[in-house]
């Protein structure tokens, strides 16, 4: 059991989850790293007193959205050309996976990283982006159907 | 399965802990805090308000006269001054040929209006005669940022008949006698109160005699109607000649809305009123005047059909130009220029 008030704990449990939903969004190592760092410091920082993990994770998934948001929205970032980074997979099927769901617009690769990996139903993802539970299924669908051209129908989207 | 796959490529990525040591060591800093509020921010308002406060004590007619012309029309301001300060540079020689113009002239007008008996007098004692005249300025002297060539003629010799009534003992020639220095002091003693007639007589008195005085005192009561009248006709006349040429467009391209001081909507004169000369730019732009000014300066776009009438102040940056339609519509107000 995780006692929420020892925040390195929570900080070292949560890194990793929220580190790939980052890097997702951002598809670059340096701006993940700047923006998990804010999101960390910020939880560091906050007072609020959580009273489950599930509420812990909830908060720090809100925030990390709401960080690497601005982030996007910075002058500096709009300036700058993201560089392609080259993740190294031990098999050649996840190296597809994972590349197929990165080539994908960003709103439709937010949405499938969050119902595919971290297992989120659609309602918690819609509270999470802030969007409509409607729009938030749609966008799975397109996500698929762009996945599915991708990896031409070798898996089942279930 | 499309979930498994891309769960266990996302599982191989690990992040950089040194992220999360990272931002323990920066939330362990101290937060910066803000700069103290200054205590004594308001020092420099302060000392601002005490030295407009020791001006006016220090000049308190110059405060009082300004207060009680604000809102009144040019002609009735008896602040206004009329005075050029280059006419003193002038050479003996110009004066000399400008006082012989002048009094010829000006015997002329007050033949016209005064009755015989006073006439007599007044005709005979030049300096009263020109003294009245320079009281009741129609049009003041051109800015000095925008001369206008055709409204000097008319500022120029008034400062002079001003030497002339001050220094003289009755007669042209011995206006010269004296030096020119005298002559400035002189004016400048009348100068803050150009239309009190007391100052002038005055000073008048210590260097006139009886006689002169006596004129003097006539004049005021009847020759001020007749070159009030002279001067209204003087400055009609000249109102038609003196609007200069200038641009809309240009200065509608300089002054554009939003800016400090450009104004381009709210104005008074909304109902068409055509301007048909000078005198009519500035009697309808004198209803959006709001500052105190002490001469107006007439200007005319032809292509446009603009008038542009600007109220001069003797504060830096405190002249009012007012833009007008050929109908009399406000367009446009710059403050500050």
């Amino acid at each position: 059991m995780l006692v929420l008030t020892d925040k390195k704990a929570v900080c070292e449990k949560y890194f990793d989850s929220i580190y790939r939903l980052v890097l997702c969004r951002a598809k670059n190592k340096d701006a993940t790293d700047d923006i998990v760092q804010e999101v960390f410091y910020k939880y560091i920082k906050c007072e609020k007193e959580f009273e489950t993990e599930e509420h812990v994770k909830a908060w720090l998934i809100r925030v990390a959205i709401n960080a690497s948001n601005s982030y996007f929205t910075s002058s500096w970032f709009k300036k700058t050309e993201a560089l392609d980074e080259n993740m190294v997979f031990d098999t050649k099927e996840k190296s597809d996976v994972y590349y197929a769901v990165m080539e994908l617009p960003q709103k439709y690769r937010t949405v499938i990283h969050l119902f595919y990996y971290e297992d989120l139903p659609v309602a918690k993802i819609a509270a999470y982006l802030g969007l409509n539970e409607s729009t938030v299924k749609s966008q799975l669908k397109r996500g698929r159907e762009m996945l599915a051209a991708k990896l031409k129908g070798e898996y089942d989207y279930v | 399965m499309f979930r498994e796959v891309y769960k266990q490529a996302n599982d191989t990525i690990k992040g950089d802990r040194s992220v999360l040591d990272r931002a323990f060591l920066q939330a362990a800093q101290p937060v910066k805090k803000k700069s103290p509020v200054v205590k004594y921010s308001f020092i420099g308002t302060a000392v601002a308000a005490v030295m407009v406060l020791g001006a006016v004590l220090l000049n308190p007619t110059v405060f009082t006269n300004r207060s009680e012309t604000i809102g009144k029309p040019a002609e009735e301001n008896p602040t206004e001054k009329e005075t050029v300060v280059n006419t003193f540079i002038a050479t003996e020689a110009d004066l000399v040929e400008d006082n012989l113009e002048d009094e010829a002239s000006v015997e002329e007008k007050v033949e016209k209006t005064v009755d015989t008996t006073a006439e007599k007098k007044v005709t005979t004692n030049t300096p009263v005669n020109t003294k009245t005249k320079t009281t009741k300025p129609k049009v003041s002297p051109p800015d000095s940022g925008r001369e206008q060539p055709g409204d000097t003629e008319g500022d120029t010799p008034q400062v002079e008949r001003g030497i002339m009534t001050l220094g003289a003992d009755g007669e042209a020639d011995s206006v010269y006698e004296g030096t020119t220095e005298e002559a400035m002091i002189t004016f400048k003693m009348t100068r803050p109160g150009t239309g009190s007639n007391e100052e002038v007589t005055e000073i008048a008195t210590e260097e006139a005699n009886e006689e002169e005085t006596i004129n003097e005192m006539v004049t005021e009561a009847t020759g001020e109607e007749a070159t009030e009248t002279a001067t209204e006709e003087e400055t009609e006349e000249k109102a038609e000649e003196t609007a200069q040429n200038f641009s809309y467009m240009y200065d509608k391209s300089v002054y554009k809305e939003g800016e400090a001081g450009v104004v381009t909507e709210g104005f008074v004169n909304t109902e068409p009123s055509p301007i048909t000369n000078s005198l009519d730019a500035i009697a309808r732009a004198k209803n959006e005047c709001t500052v105190e000014y002490t001469r107006t300066t007439v200007f005319r776009d032809s292509i446009e059909d603009m008038w542009m009438v600007n109220f001069g102040t003797d504060v830096p940056g405190g002249d009012q130009s007012v833009y007008m339609t050929g109908d009399g519509v406000t367009t446009l107000i710059v403050y500050g220029e």
